[in-house]
């Protein structure tokens, strides 16, 4: 049996008293953050303590007890594989959301359910106003049903071009959105990168630095929302054989194609982390006389071919680069492998979470993705953003507009339907004789009822007396010289005077046989044609019709001032002889073309010299209104996706956080029964010190008395 | 689950209460705004679907208004034909004069024509009511003008002294002129010789006098046989032939001629002195010689078209005739082609329609033409009841017409005096064509009381259309009332209970039984 020790005891009762003492503290530290957030349950490492080494006189029969128990350290309690779970989930609750709540303020422009006059909507009602006002029109076309239709038409423009305003300040915002939430996502990289640094700096001093432990999951946690990660720990050599641990993120491995590496960007290597930015690349030059030579402009908006002094501008796929991990003094990491991979350039699908969410609502085309869209997203044609939208309210006012241009800018036919060319377009025209006297071709007499008629000297007017010349004289024509029968000749000579002043004529037979055509010729029409002309131009001042798109449409300005009104017909009936003043054929056409059921192609939208056009074949088949409303079906049942998508995934992100609480979270019934554990562990070593001192008073002060 | 943390339930608890309060705000939602769905994204299909029908409803709206619009211009049209149809009416003929058919039955049986003055004006006055009422208006658009309701359709021009009523410009009576024709060309005449000319440029009217060419009686080398004074049959070369054998003179058998007594009396040859024998053998019956005085030929020759040379001969029939040189049955070719012309014009405007849509589907065909069974003509031409164009007698088919007819022939015969029995038939015939025309009238007038009723039908089908289709989208959009108040009570009973397990959510733990 070998020596123990007097006071040995002693100190197996102080290690309990201290072990007790420390569980209890830990227990009250546990208590005390129930309600912290993010807080994770901390453990006191408890070990038997036994001292090591035999003594000089050790016996073979001599048996070793430990000396008490020893607090080696508090851990806290994680599930690292919950924590992967929960980050995934995270990356794909902050996905959706982002997701639904930018189709969702998509949708609060562009669904009309429940608004407008009766429920009926808004752009969808306007159409049928149109139809409504059209329908009057070609019952009656007078002026003032022209202007009902130019009323109507008026508001549906506005509504085009609100709603493209109301998009483009929806693109506006999110486009300070994705820049915000980039600058969150680097603040909470730097975050992470100094918790790095404090916790190493901790460790090295043998702190296990819990609290800022729970700090860095927290930041993890929230940089999961917004982009899928991959977090590792290692342990890094601080050198005297002490090692530390080393926390490592990553990108998770997003992208679908199995080429792309960058998809699995370090962002965080220990105390270096990396910074998100936004791509900047050159302002192009869009003119087509100078493109071709000079691709830049520079910051003065001069055509430029030197990339250096071109403009910067953010990149229209709002591409994010990843900067070299660099630590809190800026020196970059010392990894050469590493280091030499940065900056790098993101692919489009390197990312999943809330930041890819938003780019999508950025830069996703859907139907109207170039061949260099689905080159960098195979799935680029069903993806659908704002863009998407813009475009698909483009092409509605575009077909819109060049249906009602078009079918205002017809060719004349005449009674049998034959288009009016230049030498078809001609009469026979009444005679006047040297005085200007007309022929009635009724009654045969001219206007002073008695001259004769001489083939030789007879000069034609139009049928309702007005003079016409002949292509050689085109300064004649129907508007300018009046003469009627009876008509003044010296208010007539003021005219003709006025319109020739050098010309000398001092009669008005004067000015007809220098003009006027001879027996058997005929004359153009300009009287009665109809005048047609764009109703719709992409400025309300002028009449341009072309790059028409929903925030641009407009009235076209002859429209507007009258000059050019619906062109109800476009028969001339008989040369313009017989009227047909109330036939609204025209107007049918464009009634029907309201239902009509047209074909909506992506490619329309493309710039004619693009070398980059869309890939979508056909985007829709259908009405204007069936067009409207196909977009907010897709809106609509892309809303309804996310949605489901986003319940579900939020659901496991709850039932994930749960279970990480059910290892990491404080519970009351747990802390209660470790206080009353430790409790009675610090009451039982007290007594044990109690007992002790008993037996060591026994042996100090009442041993050895026998016989006395 | 190992552990049921308390953060753990709280956080369980806390979003179950919101799962909770979010069913029973949606289930308000619905409630308040009685709609069961509020977006696109809460019932896409149901939604689309909604739009689609209020856009149908939208249009049938819009179709009622149009085809409301249009039965008023009918009923405006039906006043204006109802006055009309009373002023031609037939069945009151002859027991009063205030319509047409009784005032021209009194003038014919007036043969002295003391009245008739009166009568005639009478006639006027009718007419120009005609014409009164085809020139009104509903709202801003003339009713009767087809295609050009913004522009007086008829007008009364007077031409050479009467009367002619011009539809849109174009002369009501117009037609193809009916020119003579041979082997279905029309006979072209030179303007200036009065010549038959293929490249001539004026036509001759088929109502130009025709002669049937006469035929002779030939002998053996194809010349006319002809007669003397004496009634003796001679060559055409003797001087003294002077008329004509012709063709078609009685012959008897030479048996049946009894030479002794010369009976019966047969044409002798003036050469041999016996009986003329013809070509045949026959002899020709003295008495029952037909023939044709040289004078009177060489007059009929002088009077007939020639194609420069000889007289033109036109075959009709297996008939020969002679062209009668009148000047007044020439149509020059700027006469035809205008008459030409307004026909054409004519049948162009009757068959101008204005399509409006009433809601038949209006819809136009691959050529963009509307399919006409889509839209509604409502194209009301005066001249559809009134009559246009001219019979094949020449004369007027249109209403206005025959009675200005009417009214030239009665004023051509002086007050008092008596038809003569060619003005007295071309009267009659001219009262049997306003009949006709009156027959048509109220024809055409009872088509369009169809038409009338057609669009009162269409009107009452829109209106059910719009009840229909309110009731369909409302059964979409619409909540039932008990469901929803069921759903919000529910939903509120539910968020109600979720609160009250709040209370106990935080149970006791083993904290609350330490002393």
């Amino acid at each position: 049996m070998g020596t123990i020790g007097t006071f040995d005891s002693f100190t197996t009762a102080r290690l309990g008293i201290y072990a007790a003492q420390h569980g209890l503290r830990v227990t009250g530290n546990n208590i005390s953050n129930l309600n912290t957030d993010r807080y994770t349950r901390q453990r006191v490492d408890q070990k038997s303590f036994k001292t090591g080494g035999n003594d000089m006189y050790r016996s073979i029969f001599d048996n070793h007890v430990g000396n008490g128990a020893l607090v080696t350290g508090i851990n806290q309690v994680r599930d690292p594989y919950l924590d992967i779970r929960y980050r995934n989930t995270a990356s794909d609750v902050g996905y959706t959301q982002t997701m639904l709540n930018g189709l969702k303020e998509i949708a609060d422009t562009l669904d009309e359910v429940g608004k407008g006059s009766g429920e009926d909507g808004l752009l969808y009602a306007q159409l049928q106003d149109l139809a409504d006002s059209l329908r009057r029109l070609d019952a009656d076309p007078t002026k003032s049903n022209d202007t009902l239709v130019r009323t109507s038409a008026a508001a549906l423009v506005k509504l085009f071009n609100t709603y493209a305003s109301k998009l483009d300040t929806l693109r506006e915002n999110t486009i300070d959105d994705f820049k915000q939430k980039v600058s969150s996502v680097n603040e909470i990289l730097t975050n992470i990168r100094n918790l790095n640094e404090s916790i190493r700096k901790s460790e090295i001093h043998g702190d296990n630095a819990l609290e800022m432990r729970d700090e860095r999951n927290r930041q993890i946690d929230e940089l999961s929302e917004y982009m899928h990660i991959k977090v590792e720990y290692s342990m890094e050599d601080v050198g005297a054989g002490k090692q530390v641990e080393k926390l490592t993120i990553s990108l998770g491995d997003a992208n679908p194609d199995p080429n792309s590496d960058t998809d699995e960007t370090v962002l965080i290597d220990g105390i270096y982390g990396s910074q998100f930015s936004i791509r900047k690349v050159p302002v192009p030059n869009t003119d087509p006389a100078t493109n071709a030579t000079h691709p830049y402009l520079d910051k003065g908006g001069n055509p430029t071919d030197d990339p250096d002094l071109a403009d910067m501008m953010d990149s229209p796929n709002f591409d994010l680069d990843v900067s070299v991990p660099v630590d809190s003094k800026g020196r970059q990491t010392p990894n050469a492998e590493l280091r030499q991979k940065y900056p790098v350039e993101l692919a489009d699908n390197d990312l999943h979470g809330g930041l890819q969410a938003i780019r999508e609502l950025l830069t996703e085309k859907g139907e109207f993705s170039t061949q260099s869209d689905v080159d960098g997203d195979i799935n680029a044609t069903t993806k659908r953003g704002i863009p998407y939208y813009q475009k698909s309210l483009d092409l509605l006012a575009k077909k819109f507009a060049e249906a009602y241009n078009e079918l205002n800018q017809g060719t004349p036919v005449d009674e049998n339907g034959d288009p009016i060319t230049a030498s078809s377009l001609t009469k026979r025209l009444p005679v006047v004789n040297d005085a200007g006297h007309v022929l009635d071709p009724v009654t045969g007499l001219y206007s002073d009822q008695g001259w004769t008629l001489d083939p030789a000297t007879n000069y034609y007017v139009d049928k309702d007396g007005f003079f016409v010349g002949n292509p050689d004289h085109p300064v004649c024509n129907l508007d300018e010289v009046k003469i009627k029968p009876g008509y003044d000749e010296a208010a007539t000579m003021a005219e003709i005077n006025a319109k020739y002043p050098n010309s000398g004529y001092t009669t008005v037979a004067d000015f007809l046989k220098a003009h006027a055509v001879k027996p058997g010729d005929t004359a153009a029409v300009t009287k009665d044609i109809p005048k047609g002309g764009v109703l719709f131009s992409n400025n309300g001042n002028g009449d341009d019709a072309e790059g028409i798109t929903a925030a641009n449409i407009s009235i076209a300005h002859s429209w507007s001032t009258g000059d050019v009104h619906v062109v109800p017909t476009w028969t001339i009936l008989f040369g313009g002889e017989v009227t047909n003043s109330t036939q609204g054929d025209n107007i049918g056409h464009m009634l029907s073309k309201i239902n009509e059921s047209l074909t909506y192609d992506p490619k329309e939208l493309d710039d004619p010299n693009t070398t980059d056009p869309a890939v979508g074949k056909k985007l829709f088949q259908g009405s204007f209104n069936d067009m409207y409303s196909n977009m907010c079906t897709v809106l609509g049942n892309d809303q309804r996706v996310s949605n489901v998508q986003l319940n579900t995934h939020y659901t496991s992100l709850i039932e994930l956080d749960t279970s990480r609480d059910g290892v990491s979270g404080v519970d009351l019934n747990d802390e209660a029964m470790n206080m009353m554990q430790f409790q009675k562990a610090y009451s039982a070593a007290c007594r044990l010190m109690t007992a002790i001192d008993e037996v060591i008073d026994r042996l100090i002060n009442n041993t050895g008395l026998a016989g006395r | 689950m190992i552990r049921a943390t308390t953060g753990g339930v709280l956080r369980s608890y806390r979003s179950n209460l919101m799962k909770s309060f979010v069913s029973m705000n949606s289930a308000r939602d619905t409630m308040l705004t009685q709609r069961n769905f509020n977006s696109y994204a809460e019932d896409p299909a149901s939604a689309a679907k909604a739009f689609r029908l209020r856009k149908s409803r939208m249009a049938v709206e819009s179709q009622y208004d149009v085809c409301s619009e249009t039965y008023h211009k009918y009923q405006s049209a039906f006043s204006c034909l109802d006055t009309i149809s009373k002023l031609i009416d037939t069945e009151n003929g002859g027991t009063q004069l205030s319509t047409l058919k009784s005032t021209t039955l009194k003038m014919l049986n007036d043969p002295t024509g003391d009245a008739r003055t009166q009568l005639t004006k009478a006639l006027d006055q009718m007419s120009e009511t005609i014409v009164q009422n085809l020139n009104q208006k509903y709202g801003d658009n003339f009713i009767f003008a087809g295609a050009d309701g913004h522009n007086v359709p008829f007008e009364v021009k007077t031409v050479d002294g009467k009367n002619q009523l011009y539809y849109r410009g174009v002369p009501v009576d117009s037609s193809v002129p009916c020119v003579l024709q041979k082997d279905g060309s029309p006979i072209m005449v030179d303007a200036a010789t009065g010549n038959i000319d293929p490249a001539g440029t004026s036509y001759l009217s088929a109502d130009a006098k025709l002669y049937e060419v006469p035929k002779w009686m030939e002998d053996a080398n194809g010349d006319p046989i002809m007669l003397d004074a004496n009634n003796e049959v001679v060559p055409a070369t003797d001087p003294g032939a002077v008329a004509y054998l012709k063709a078609d003179t009685d012959t008897i058998d030479p048996s049946k001629y009894d030479p002794t007594n010369n009976d019966p009396a047969v044409l002798m040859d003036q050469a041999t002195g016996q009986p003329f024998t013809t070509v045949d053998g026959k002899y020709v019956l003295a008495g029952r010689a037909d023939t044709m005085s040289k004078t009177s030929h060489d007059a009929l020759i002088q009077s007939v078209r020639t194609d420069g040379t000889d007289p033109y001969v036109l075959e009709l029939d297996g008939t020969e005739y002679y062209i009668k040189n009148d000047e007044d049955d020439v149509i020059t070719e700027a006469e035809y082609d205008a008459a030409v012309d307004s026909a054409r014009r004519l049948e162009y405007l009757m068959n101008e329609k204005q399509y409006v849509d009433i809601g038949l589907g209006f819809q136009e065909d691959d050529d963009n033409k509307l399919i006409e069974s889509s839209g509604y003509n409502a194209a009301l031409h005066g001249l559809t009841f009134i009559g246009f164009g001219e019979d094949a007698d020449g004369d007027p088919k249109n209403i206005y017409s025959i009675v200005q007819r009417l009214k030239e022939i009665s004023n051509s015969v002086d007050e008092g005096e008596s038809w003569s029995a060619e003005t007295y038939d071309e009267f009659k015939g001219l009262v049997q064509k306003l009949e006709t025309a009156a027959s048509n009238f109220k024809t055409e007038f009872t088509n369009m009381d169809a038409g009338t009723t057609k669009l009162k039908n269409n009107m009452e089908l829109l209106e059910d259309n719009h009840y229909n289709l309110q009731e369909q989208y409302s059964e979409l959009e619409d909540v039932n009332m008990a469901d929803s108040i069921t759903s919000f009570i529910w939903a509120q009973y539910c968020y109600n209970a979720a609160l009250k397990v709040g209370n106990s959510v935080l149970s006791e733990s083993l904290m609350d039984f330490l002393r």
